[in-house]
């Protein structure tokens, strides 16, 4: 069990975190650079002292300040995997794994160096000099000098940002395997979703020194707390609605910016909301292909743009407006930032009779899923009656 | 050449050395303590350090004996212990470290700030102690700029005048440096002593100087 409660005052806002974790699970600190995600790490690894807040790994109190206890780093046990690897040049590579090694027999530092050099293929590199080998072999040697310690609590603060994206894979698939053969718990602090979502079963959204949404993977991707979360994982249609009706399992939401009736599930009591749709879960049909029977949430538009990718296309959609007036009165035209109103990722249909891409110009039918479309309350910031409250 | 015109190298020298070593011994705490400290008073100490560099040698050996001289409890202190300072070759050591270490602890500061946080912070979490460090990680990656510092120093403690005059005046075989004994040559008109011994002094010199550029050009290529 880690007992995460720690507070501190940063130049541009307060960092305040309370997080309880099992032990042997992943954590993924995810979170725009500069919202406090290392912080919190060098905060656990007794790095930088907190104000205030406790700090348990375990059995053992790190950080106590009501009883002003503090364990200084070189105590504290706890496996640090740096952003640049921070691998001593004036050591050989061997040396540098034995590093946190020095109060074991001899005997012992070299059996241990010596498995932990076969486990992490970095066998032939023992008396090379860090800054002769290559970043995916620095990053290999940096965690292996922190996993020859057997540590109880691994931390891992961006540990991928220096790598191109070809070593970039192969060094995640390494820690993959080491998470499943550590028994420890493990926490990454990444700004990258992607990596989050492949290295750990939690994650943590970050802002301004705040937890904003803690969850599961797919919790975090699926259904987003609010407008941030949503943003940071990549939910591109995000609007606002009110609740005109509800009937049962959905209600029906008015969307002004689209100026559409939508059918969303009858979960939040709320009748002003806000809903996203990630680009992937938004259907994009061709006009022509039209079904036996249209399904809810199916508009028609018209493709704005288009942009190629490996494996589909992004489209960006405006929507027909129902009252044409709006359309071609350009007073509503000139309030809005963007020319397109949705944007949708098309998958190739590759051997489909039906695979054809999508140009600009092009008609489409659009058809939300009500599944799909994750919903939270407004934010409060921008709540309609600000005023009733005074 | 006559051996007593050797004995004022052999003091320079030995001067020189002397003050370098106890310039080690005490600046390179200051400097680690200065490159590391988050003290808001810091670059004050820096300063307080670095007047020597500023002020005329003359000035400084004027304050040194206030300071050390008969009527200070520092003098009389020493004086009682039957280890007077002024006019001795102790004296002449004060001055010539108090002139030079500005020199050994500004350049080593630099070299200990220069190794990367991020490798002392390794070093921290994989359960070294500060002191550990100091020894394992910053003096190993930051000696080249270490000893470059010790190299300037000792550089201006073999050349320093001004100061060593005031504070131990120039004692034959106790405190007449080269320096010194120079500036008696040439006040005596003997221009050919003099001349000799300056010829030494820049040999001695270029030596130093040699010395620098080699260590700086190893200190840049490590950089790379």
């Amino acid at each position: 069990m880690i007992e995460l409660r720690i507070s501190k005052a940063l130049e541009l806002f307060s960092l305040q975190l309370d997080i309880k974790l099992s032990e042997g699970s992943s954590l993924a600190l995810v979170g725009p650079s500069g919202c406090g995600k290392s912080m919190t790490l060098r905060m656990i690894a007794g790095l930088v002292q907190p104000d205030e807040g406790y700090i348990k790994v375990g059995d053992t109190v790190f950080y106590d300040s009501s009883e002003r206890t503090f364990v200084p780093a070189y105590k504290r046990h706890v496996g640090f995997l740096f952003q640049n690897y921070a691998l001593f040049p004036h050591l050989t590579v061997e040396q540098n794994i034995a590093f946190g090694l020095n109060h074991r027999s001899k005997r012992e530092r070299q059996e241990k160096v010596h498995s932990i050099i076969e486990r992490l293929r970095i066998k032939g590199l023992e008396k090379r000099y860090p800054q002769y080998i290559s970043g995916g072999q620095q990053q290999r040697v940096a965690l292996a000098r922190t996993l020859v310690t057997d540590p109880e609590l691994l931390l891992l603060d961006e540990p991928f940002s220096a790598l191109d994206s070809q070593v970039k894979k192969k060094m995640e698939k390494e820690v993959i395997d080491v998470r499943n053969t550590f028994s420890g718990t493990m926490i990454l602090v990444t700004h990258s979703l992607e990596e989050a979502f492949r290295l750990c079963s939690s994650i943590a959204v970050m802002d301004n020194g705040n937890i904003i949404q803690l969850g599961t993977q797919d919790e975090i991707i699926h259904q987003p707390d609010n407008r941030t979360v949503a943003r940071l994982t990549g939910t591109e249609n995000i609007f606002d609605g009110i609740v005109t009706e509800r009937n049962g399992e959905t209600a029906r939401l008015w969307v002004e910016e689209l100026h559409v009736p939508l059918t969303i599930p009858n979960t939040l009591k709320q009748d002003n909301l806000s809903f996203g749709i990630r680009p992937a879960q938004l259907i994009v049909e061709q006009n022509h292909y039209t079904r036996v029977e249209d399904p809810e949430n199916s508009f028609s538009g018209r493709i704005v743009q288009t942009i190629p990718t490996p494996d589909g296309q992004i489209v960006f959609i405006q929507l027909a407006r129902d009252d044409l007036a709006s359309l071609s009165n350009n007073s509503s035209l000139s309030h809005r930032q963007r020319d397109y109103d949705l944007q949708a990722y098309v998958p190739f249909k590759y051997g489909k009779s039906d695979h054809r891409l999508f140009q600009p110009r092009d008609f489409c039918k659009v058809i939300f899923s009500v599944s799909a479309i994750a919903l939270w309350p407004q934010d409060n910031a921008k709540a309609h009656k600000p005023v009733a409250q005074q | 050449m006559m051996i007593s015109e050797l004995m004022p190298l052999y003091l320079s020298l030995r001067l020189a050395l002397t003050a370098t070593l106890f310039g080690l011994l005490v600046g390179l705490p200051i400097a680690w303590f200065l490159g590391h400290t988050q003290w808001k008073g810091r670059e004050v100490l820096d300063s307080l350090i670095s007047i020597p560099m500023v002020l005329p040698p003359t000035v400084l050996g004027y304050y040194l004996l206030v300071i050390l001289g008969r009527n200070s409890w520092i003098g009389k202190l020493a004086e009682r212990l039957g280890t007077p300072l002024v006019f001795t070759a102790r004296g002449a050591i004060i001055a010539a470290t108090v002139v030079s270490i500005p020199f050994f602890i500004k350049t080593a500061r630099s070299a200990i700030e220069g190794v990367p946080s991020n490798l002392l912070d390794a070093a921290r979490v994989l359960g070294r102690t500060e002191l550990n460090i100091f020894f394992n990680v910053v003096i190993p990656n930051a000696w080249k700029g270490i000893a470059a510092g010790l190299v300037l120093m000792f550089a201006r403690a073999l050349g320093d005048f001004g100061t060593t005059l005031m504070v131990s005046g120039g004692i034959p075989g106790e405190t007449l440096t080269m320096p010194i004994a120079i500036y008696n040559a040439m006040l005596a008109g003997d221009q050919a002593t003099a001349n000799r011994l300056a010829m030494i002094m820049v040999g001695t010199a270029l030596l130093v100087l040699v010395l620098i550029n080699v260590l700086n050009r190893q200190v840049g290529r490590r950089g790379k």
